[in-house]
């Protein structure tokens, strides 16, 4: 478990989850959440993350999940009730439609504080509880500014932006009394973007040549068969290089969080990430949704244990703090409009 | 009486400490290994319920936490003070077999209920209590961009487009005065022979399908299907359905969308099709009625519809639980056949 290294001692995550364990959680909640028409929904929410933060441990303590199912449904009442409005003025009044996401965006530096300081505040370790502590305006140019400069600098901006969002995620955050810091620089997201850039192109040649080869095939049926084959494994070469960029990215964000001389280090693999991902998909899919706990708790598990932290002897001197609860409509919401507040 | 072995957090530091916890007889909760030592009644204690086997926090009025992994023991404690009845009927639900097999057969039977009876009903009635200015605020503007997009004006003869819209303009005369009935005839390439109806009472026909048509009362078949998705308001319950069906299945199954969305994509668009069809399949009711009513003979219906699927080429057999409309063979058997 714990290895003393150079720079101290070595805490590994460890996931205890069980598939079998989980299956039964997961199938009672969504009974519950059907035949209550969603309301249970909210409870189902905190018994699944209840389950994958308490099968979370590093350093023989658990990680916990404390938060108000009441305020995930009124959350989720709110956002639906908006999400309704917002189609229904998609339908009825197109017009209206625009006008109320342009009266919505005031409101996404609140939603993707509060999403992210729900979330924070409602993990504990230890019995000291995590938190967020933002200013607005500072959002605003994180999720409003940088996607409208984006498109202006022909993508280029796009890894500054990546690494800047994980900063201001990072570096607001804070486990007890202490703020964690970002300690990566945007260089290495821009080494990133460019091996994956030149490895979607590689991609992208060689199946456009695999493509024109099936096409120059004389018998018909042959013809068809390449052409088919050339769509698929250029399908498959693409899904593998996103997961490279998604895990190149991964791997970066998470071994640069530092608290008070620790600091994390994630060591996930391109080859079984997306091996899982795929195995997954296909699980899911042929069991018709049965296997969505099993699929779950793979990728947790393997997520999980490829994360470390540094200098685990710091530990036992973080310092706690009092706080009071937080409302979880900008959770919601976000949630359901897909906002990336997560890291 | 019961023990268990406990990490004591006390919400200050994160250093742990190993207590022991006593519950003993008269409702109190001793705790050793840290000094001083404590005591509670079992009351002020907030312990979380189970989930699964992740360790258990018991929370202490002073602000600390104990968390334990023996759950087995707080399981004892609580039940001989009788507390947290629900909390563990549920584990107890979410731990043993034939429970959760009884549970998935009710899971699926839910399901099929909700999505046979239950969405549908919902919708029906919303939509029925909805006016019907909202059928018309969803079709306004469509027709003037599909004339933009995909329609050039009728080439049909004047007097060939005069006498079809008198025979619809009677035809509908006795309907629901709430919907303004109109016939648009409109040429297009794009889409070949075909009607559709939008829910305002508008019913567009193709040239091409007044030409596929050797009578007026073949034509009428085909508008009177059109006029029964308007009157049973098929667009608003449509939009409605589908939206529940998504969000219930996004509630539900909240995982999939970790694992891909193309898992989550496929059984909408599944139950979107069953969906389809059964309005297809009441649009063809009210059909059915609308003919006999104007004793207009029902096996025209079957004619048109005959020679629509010939002219668009047959679809593969097996496909039909894709299909947004049922198979010609059933509408044929609703119709009846040519004498």
């Amino acid at each position: 478990m714990n290895q003393a290294g150079e720079s101290g001692t070595q805490a590994r995550f460890e996931f205890s989850g069980r598939a079998a364990e989980y299956f039964r959680i997961w199938i009672v909640n969504v009974f519950l959440t059907i035949i209550t028409l969603g309301i249970y929904s909210a409870w189902a929410k905190v018994r699944r993350n209840r389950y994958l933060y308490g099968s979370t441990s590093l350093g023989g303590a658990a990680f916990d999940y404390l938060a108000d199912p009441v305020a995930i449904l009124k959350g989720r009442l709110i956002a639906v009730g908006f999400l309704a409005l917002y189609s229904a003025a998609g339908h009825f009044a197109p017009p209206l439609q625009s006008l109320l996401a342009l009266l919505f965006l005031p409101f996404l530096p609140w939603i993707v504080i509060r999403a992210r300081k729900f979330t924070l505040r409602n993990t504990a370790y230890r019995n000291i509880r995590f938190d967020f502590n933002a200013r607005k305006r500072e959002a605003a140019a994180v999720y409003i500014g940088w996607p409208i400069l984006i498109p202006l600098s022909m993508m280029l901006l796009y890894p500054f932006y990546v690494w800047r969002r994980a900063q201001f995620l990072t570096a607001r955050s804070a486990y007890g009394m202490q703020t964690f810091e970002f300690r990566a620089n945007p260089g290495a997201y821009y080494l990133a973007y460019l091996k994956f850039g030149a490895l979607f192109l590689l991609v992208l040649a060689s199946g456009s040549a695999l493509f024109v080869l099936g096409l120059t095939q004389t018998d018909s049926g042959s013809r068809v068969a390449a052409v088919a084959l050339a769509l698929l494994a250029t399908f498959f070469a693409l899904l593998a290089t996103f997961s490279y960029k998604d895990v190149c990215v991964a791997n970066l964000t998470w071994s640069a969080i530092a608290l008070n001389g620790m600091q994390t280090q994630c060591t996930l693999q391109t080859r079984r990430l997306y091996w899982i991902a795929l195995s997954n998909l296909f699980a899911v899919l042929l069991s018709a949704g049965l296997l969505i706990p099993w699929a779950t708790i793979r990728m947790a598990r393997y997520r999980v244990s490829s994360l470390r932290l540094d200098g685990a002897q710091n530990l036992d001197a973080l310092v706690g703090t009092q706080s009071e609860s937080i409302g979880a409509a900008g959770e919601e919401i976000g949630e359901f409009l897909g906002i990336d507040i997560g890291l | 009486m019961t023990s268990l072995n406990a990490r004591y957090f006390d919400g200050r530091t994160a250093r742990g400490h190993e207590v022991r916890l006593r519950f003993d007889a008269t409702g109190h909760v001793e705790i050793t290994g840290i000094e001083p030592g404590l005591r509670f009644a079992l009351g002020t204690l907030s312990i979380s319920s189970r989930v699964g086997n992740t360790p258990r926090s018991i929370a202490l009025p002073n602000g600390a936490k104990c968390e334990t992994d023996d759950n087995d023991a707080v399981d004892a404690a609580l039940a001989a003070q009788s507390q947290q009845r629900y909390a563990r009927l549920r584990h107890r639900l979410e731990t043993a077999w034939p429970y959760i097999l009884a549970l998935f057969v009710c899971t699926a039977a839910a399901v099929w209920g909700l999505v046979n009876y239950g969405v549908p009903e919902i919708a029906r009635r919303a939509a029925f209590a909805m006016p019907v200015e909202a059928d018309r605020a969803l079709a306004r503007s469509t027709l003037e961009v599909l004339d933009h997009r995909l329609f050039e004006p009728s080439q049909l003869e004047a007097s060939r487009r005069e006498a079809l819209e008198a025979r619809f303009r009677s035809a509908v005369a006795a309907l629901d005065p709430r919907y303004e009935f109109r016939l648009e005839l409109r040429r297009s390439e794009a889409i070949g022979a075909n009607a559709f109806a939008l829910p305002d009472g508008t019913i567009v026909v193709t040239d091409a399908l007044v030409q596929l048509a050797e009578n007026d009362e073949e034509l009428l078949a085909v508008l009177a299907h059109e006029i029964g998705h308007v009157i049973h308001r098929h667009a608003l319950r449509s939009v409605m359905q589908n939206s529940a069906v998504a969000l219930l299945l996004a509630f539900a199954v909240g995982d999939v969308v970790s694992v891909t969305s193309l898992a989550a994509a496929l059984p909408t668009m599944l139950v979107g099709a069953k969906f389809s069809r059964d309005f297809e399949r009441e649009a063809d009711r009210f059909a059915l009625e609308f003919l006999r009513a104007r004793h207009i003979p029902t096996y025209h219906a079957t004619v048109i519809l005959q020679r629509l699927e010939a002219a668009a080429g047959r679809t593969p057999d097996g496909l039909d639980y894709l299909s947004s409309h049922p198979g010609i063979e059933e509408r044929a058997e609703l119709f009846g056949r040519a004498p």
